[in-house]
């Protein structure tokens, strides 16, 4: 079974972010910073789905 | 978060853990009790706030018992992590997971859809903590006289800044109206004038009880603008005789740098302190104030084998706030629950907490743990790109369909990655499943499983020295909690409908 292109590229920004986060070179925040940069370089995501996300007032409510 | 920090503040929790050693003398009807409080406190506030409010409580508890600490502090930490699943906000891979189900199905999942399986997975883990906790070395700790420690007063250092209300005042003003004592004016030769002036360095000491008002004076800054450091938490840190910082000044140790974390205070006993700081000689007993997000801090403290002390004078029990902070949290639950908006109901909460008195609006930027938050946000666009590309299908297709083994993966994912991550990964291919509703609630179960290593939680990381544990002492205890939430997660999934 093939991948398309789309899915190769977000396989490897999913690699990339896991052997980061396990070597904790970087931290966890510059982790998904770099991993939503790459995303949208890539063509994967839209521009402005990162900040939809960020401004859901859902993820606002997190006690932990 | 802030409702859950104007809680911490209060001193509620600190006041409850005290009544109950009054009340219950039976030490596993005590334990079992503190566990469950520890647990259902969890699904509101945050685990590592829990586990430093009862770290003392623990030593308390130890020394009227004749065990050693680290008979207790694991099970502590598996209390508050195992509790946080119950509630969509008590933990942040919940909110992940509400979030990419809304991707998918245009909806949210109720606050409580996690309620049943969840609270069944915390009242059959408190019998498994009291196995632990029988199971547990009764290793020697690195800090045996804690209760008995008196920490009084820190000396603080501060920098007057331009907009500072103390500039123009005379040292005896600052000392009478503030009820502390200023020990030195730093360059000195300011401090002759005998009035505090714009740029200068205060060396104070300051009583437990004032570092609250300390840290709110205007234009004071306990870290100065080359020094800031992303969280404002602070945590009263006592250096144990095994701390390999001992012998150090804190300039040596360059904390900034390497955790970024920042040493604004020392209590150094009956040494007296009048120039920098940052020059004093590190000793077994000294306590220091560390400022930081708590992230930072707990790994600084985990490296540096430093204990939490959370001494009870810091925090006065200030009922109005506590009650304020329960019944804003109540309200905005029931309200989620009868249909409002969650984070409208959280915002009304908050706002209504500060128009009470009991949240200060200067500070609720800094209750906020802002790279959680950036971390959720932007991590959440791998889970959304995962299921627009497709490959959460493709690899969906390769694993087999079976609960469980979706339940062993996120959980590995989640102990030696990060639990975000096992929750943005495995959910978009858990809603691929036949049944996405089973499918999420195992990898919600699975995510929250973070008990095999010290790193795996900071909650956990803060009890590795005061517990003088061993990695293998997680992993084995670990591995009993996660059996359990394994059994009840397949008992759930096969028989009920969730």
């Amino acid at each position: 079974m093939g991948l398309t292109f789309a899915e190769y590229y977000v396989l490897a920004v999913l690699t990339l972010a896991i052997v980061l986060l396990l070597m904790h070179i970087v931290r966890y925040d510059v982790v998904g910073l770099l991993v939503m940069a790459l995303l949208i370089i890539g063509g994967i995501i839209s521009p402005g789905r990162p900040w939809h996300l960020l401004v859901q007032p859902r993820s606002w409510c997190s006690a932990a | 978060m802030i409702i859950s920090k104007a809680l911490e503040e209060s001193g509620f929790l600190d006041r409850l853990a005290e009544e109950l050693d009054k009340v219950l003398r039976n030490e596993y009807l005590l334990l079992i009790v503190v566990l469950l409080i520890i647990s259902l406190s969890s699904g509101f506030m945050s685990d590592v706030a829990l586990v430093s409010i009862f770290i003392p409580f623990m030593y308390a508890v130890s020394r009227n018992h004749n065990k050693r600490l680290s008979k207790y502090l694991l099970p502590l930490s598996y209390a508050a992590i195992v509790g946080g699943r119950y509630t969509i906000f008590g933990t942040s891979t919940n909110l992940v997971i509400d979030q990419l189900w809304f991707e998918r199905f245009g909806k949210y999942l109720s606050v409580f859809q996690f309620l049943n399986i969840g609270l069944a997975i915390v009242f059959a883990s408190i019998p498994a903590l009291l196995l632990i906790y029988l199971l547990l070395p009764n290793r020697e700790s690195v800090v045996t006289s804690v209760d008995d420690l008196k920490i009084g007063e820190y000396v603080v250092e501060a920098q007057v800044g331009e907009d500072c209300e103390l500039v123009g005042k005379t040292r005896r003003e600052v000392e009478r109206e503030y009820g502390i004592r200023i020990r030195s004016i730093l360059p000195r030769r300011l401090s002759r004038t005998g009035r505090i002036h714009v740029g200068t360095t205060l060396i104070m000491e300051v009583p437990v009880d004032k570092l609250p008002v300390i840290s709110s004076i205007k234009g004071l800054k306990l870290a100065s603008e080359s020094e800031q450091v992303e969280g404002k938490e602070v945590v009263e840190a006592l250096i144990t005789s095994s701390s390999p910082i001992i012998n150090y000044t804190i300039s040596d140790l360059d904390v900034l740098s390497k955790y970024g974390v920042r040493i604004v205070g020392i209590s150094a006993g009956n040494r007296r302190i009048y120039g920098r700081i940052s020059h004093v000689t590190l000793r077994p007993g000294d306590a220091l104030l560390l400022m930081g997000s708590e992230e930072s801090i707990a790994k600084f403290m985990g490296d540096y084998g430093l204990v939490p002390l959370r001494t009870r004078g810091a925090r006065l029990f200030d009922a109005k706030k506590g009650a304020a902070s329960i019944i804003v949290l109540m309200g905005a639950t029931i309200a989620s629950l009868l249909g409002v908006n969650i984070a409208l109901a959280f915002l009304t909460g908050v706002i209504a907490l500060m128009l009470s008195g009991a949240v200060n609006y200067r500070r609720i930027y800094q209750y906020i743990d802002w790279p959680v938050l950036i971390f959720i946000a932007s991590f959440l666009s791998l889970g959304y790109a995962m299921s627009s590309s497709g490959l959460s299908m493709a690899i969906a297709n390769v694993l087999p369909k079976s609960l469980i083994v979706l339940f062993v993966i996120t959980a590995l994912m989640a102990n030696f990655v990060n639990n975000v991550s096992a929750a943005t990964i495995m959910t978009p291919v858990a809603l691929t499943y036949p049944n996405p509703l089973l499918a999420v609630t195992v990898v919600a179960m699975a995510s929250t499983t973070t008990f095999l290593t010290p790193f795996s939680h900071p909650a956990n990381l803060l009890v590795y020295n005061p517990g003088n544990y061993r990695p293998r002492d997680y992993l084995a205890m670990g591995a009993i909690l996660l059996i359990i939430a394994l059994l009840i997660t397949a008992i759930f999934t096969h028989t009920i409908q969730i």
